[in-house]
């Protein structure tokens, strides 16, 4: 330990760290920390001795700065990569574990990216679902409220991704979310946060064939942050497509997205996307396949050729679909004919598929060779009908209890009071009054 | 070979999955009997995308395990509706521990599928029943005379099967529920 200890360069940083760590302002520590991160990095095989002289509730934010360093720095040459990664994802737990709420609370975002490096490097060593229960840990911690967004709600959907492991993730992104980061008002919330979860989250959904879910979720992503358009709000456009036509045959016009930004800034990019629209609503098969053929590579380099072919199927039903309107009564070989499927063993697999799902009601009448459509079999004045209504009543009442709630903290908020109050000094006695008041 | 009576009790296997979902997490893989035995009870409460990302996960050398590769394999006939194909496949023999899963896969596929063909068909010819079914005639007829159905000129008539009640008929947690939302209803509109 003593040889270990042997750097005074680090000896001398764990003396000012400590002393930092006792005065009450935190920017002197932070702005040593940022300065020291090339010693650090310097003595990268050290560090450990480093932690065993820092005291985690004490000096929290340099152990978090430390556990970053190791997990961004180089590895050193003579330790196997597994257990080195994993000693440190052992390091970053116990870290997670000893911690208070509310010191973990402070450093939420530091956090957020030390397990992001964490996460990307177990995943380089093929092992990325052991981050899962270290970010689920900490989620628990840093929640005040199921319905709180944490800036580690992105990383475990990426970790569930990465390791082929959805279920984890679904009874997070189940829970709504209705708070960003914490109440405190003072604390921003970085948007990045906020768009990686919904992308991550709509792709879980459509991956579990959730596809409702993936909807709103693609459409979270996409819209709330409009007008400023990133990569990942064009990704998700594009999924949204997708998974659109799969699951509504037609694509929701947008709340707040005007044509125009569409035409200027979505079709250049997602061309391929927006041409698959109309060639779906035509109806012809063979035209939408000569669309999806004509992109092929677009659709492979973004991933998206599950869908895609999905899409394809999708067209089939809808064109089940639409002879349902027309005809009451039809046989299954003229339906095939009529949808240019090959067989009727397929049309029946496609009408079997479709009642299964409960898209459309019928019966197959197999003496005849037929399918005899009807209307929906529900009986409304069904007990389970009931117990549905009063879920969902019950569930609206309670979100808009949430509301009132965010409401009313909201109009007893210091700075939300300070600036209507300073807004209405500054209409009744001129603009450079309000300034004044307040000093 | 299932008895003849399509009404059994449910196995619960809900407490496995959980057990071994948390395992995996927990340990980072299972061993082929354990994958084995999460893969199937997903067969069994039907979540075939839990189970198809489960195979993707499963680390190379365990897929070769070939009680894993026959599990997956009825996966794979499920996934694809191929029930006759997932019949065929899940009659043979079986370890002690996967017998009993296995006889209550085909048992929930077949109840799920009498209900179908009850709710969806108007007639069907008894030999497309047995392919269905996965069973053979005598079974078969024996079916069609315990749901009282009939079978005429090598056609099954089926009558369809109700949804089962739930007992929330006379339910008092829905009748509470009902009058806080009449009362809480009242208070908004007066």
């Amino acid at each position: 330990m003593d040889s270990d200890m042997a750097v005074p360069q680090l000896d001398q940083f764990v003396l000012t760290v400590r002393n930092l760590a006792n005065s009450a302002d935190n920017r002197e520590l932070t702005e040593y920390l940022s300065k020291q991160s090339e010693t650090l990095h310097k003595y990268i095989t050290n560090l450990d001795s480093v932690l065993e002289a820092l005291d985690v509730h004490e000096n929290s934010i340099t152990v978090l700065t430390v556990l970053g360093v190791k997990a961004t720095a180089q590895k050193p040459p003579d330790i196997p990569g597994v257990q080195y990664h994993t000693a440190i994802a052992t390091q970053i737990n116990d870290f997670v574990v000893t911690i208070s709420e509310d010191e973990l609370r402070v450093l939420a975002e530091p956090l957020a990216n030390v397990m992001k490096s964490m996460l990307t490097n177990l995943g380089d060593m093929e092992k990325p679902m052991s981050a899962i229960p270290i970010i689920r840990r900490a989620i628990c911690k840093l929640q005040e409220k199921p319905y709180q967004l944490t800036q580690l709600h992105c990383l475990l959907c990426q970790a569930c991704l990465m390791s082929n492991n959805l279920k984890p993730a679904l009874s997070l992104l189940d829970q709504d979310i209705y708070v960003l980061g914490t109440d405190e008002p003072a604390v921003t919330f970085d948007p990045k946060f906020f768009l990686s979860y919904y992308y991550l989250g709509g792709v879980i959904y459509a991956a579990m064939k959730n596809y409702s879910r993936a909807i709103t979720f693609f459409e979270i992503a996409l819209t709330t942050l409009l007008p400023m358009l990133s990569q990942i709000m064009i990704e998700s456009y594009k999924k949204f497509v997708l998974v659109s036509i799969i699951h509504l045959g037609t694509v929701p016009a947008l709340p707040k997205l005007s044509p125009a930004l569409i035409e200027r800034v979505l079709k250049p990019v997602c061309q391929a996307y927006l041409d698959i629209i109309p060639a779906y609503q035509i109806g012809d098969p063979e035209e939408l396949q000569r669309t999806i053929n004509k992109y092929h590579d677009v659709y492979l380099r973004d991933n998206n050729k599950g869908l895609v072919k999905q899409v394809v199927k999708a067209l089939h039903r809808k064109n089940i679909h639409k002879l349902t309107n027309t005809f009451l009564n039809m046989s299954i070989s003229d339906l095939a004919q009529r949808i240019n499927l090959p067989n009727i063993v397929e049309a029946e697999e496609h009408l079997m598929a479709m009642i299964e799902s409960g898209e459309i009601y019928g019966k197959i009448n197999r003496k005849e060779g037929t399918i005899m459509f009807n209307d929906p079999p529900k009986k409304y004045e069904d007990p389970s009908v009931l117990k549905k209504i009063l879920d969902e009543v019950t569930n609206k009442i309670s979100f808009s209890s949430t509301v009132r709630m965010m409401d009313e903290a909201i109009l007893i908020n210091p700075s939300f009071v300070k600036k209507t109050s300073s807004e209405d000094d500054g209409l009744s006695l001129g603009q450079s009054s309000s300034k004044s008041y307040q000093a | 070979m299932p008895s003849q009576n399509m009404i059994s009790e449910p196995l619960d296997v809900s407490f496995v999955i959980e057990e071994l979902e948390n395992d995996e997490i927990q340990e980072g893989c299972l061993t082929a009997e354990q994958y084995t035995k999460l893969f199937s009870a997903y067969l069994y409460t039907n979540e075939l995308c839990a189970a198809k990302f489960l195979w993707r996960r499963v680390p190379e050398p365990v897929k070769a395990d070939p009680e894993l590769h026959k599990v997956w394999s009825i996966g794979k006939a499920l996934w694809t509706k191929h029930y006759t194909q997932a019949y065929e496949l899940i009659d043979c023999k079986w370890s002690s521990v996967l017998e009993p899963i296995m006889v209550a896969i085909k048992r929930r596929i077949q109840q799920d599928t009498l209900k179908f063909i009850s709710m969806h068909y108007e007639n069907i010819q008894l030999d497309k029943f047995q392919t269905f079914m996965g069973v053979d005639k005598e079974q078969a007829e024996r079916i069609v005379e315990s749901e009282g159905w009939t079978c005429r000129n090598g056609y099954v008539l089926p009558i369809a099967i109700n949804e089962p009640d739930l007992g929330l008929g006379g339910s008092q947690e829905i009748l509470d529920r009902l009058v806080t939302l009449s009362s809480f209803t009242s208070y908004i509109e007066n």
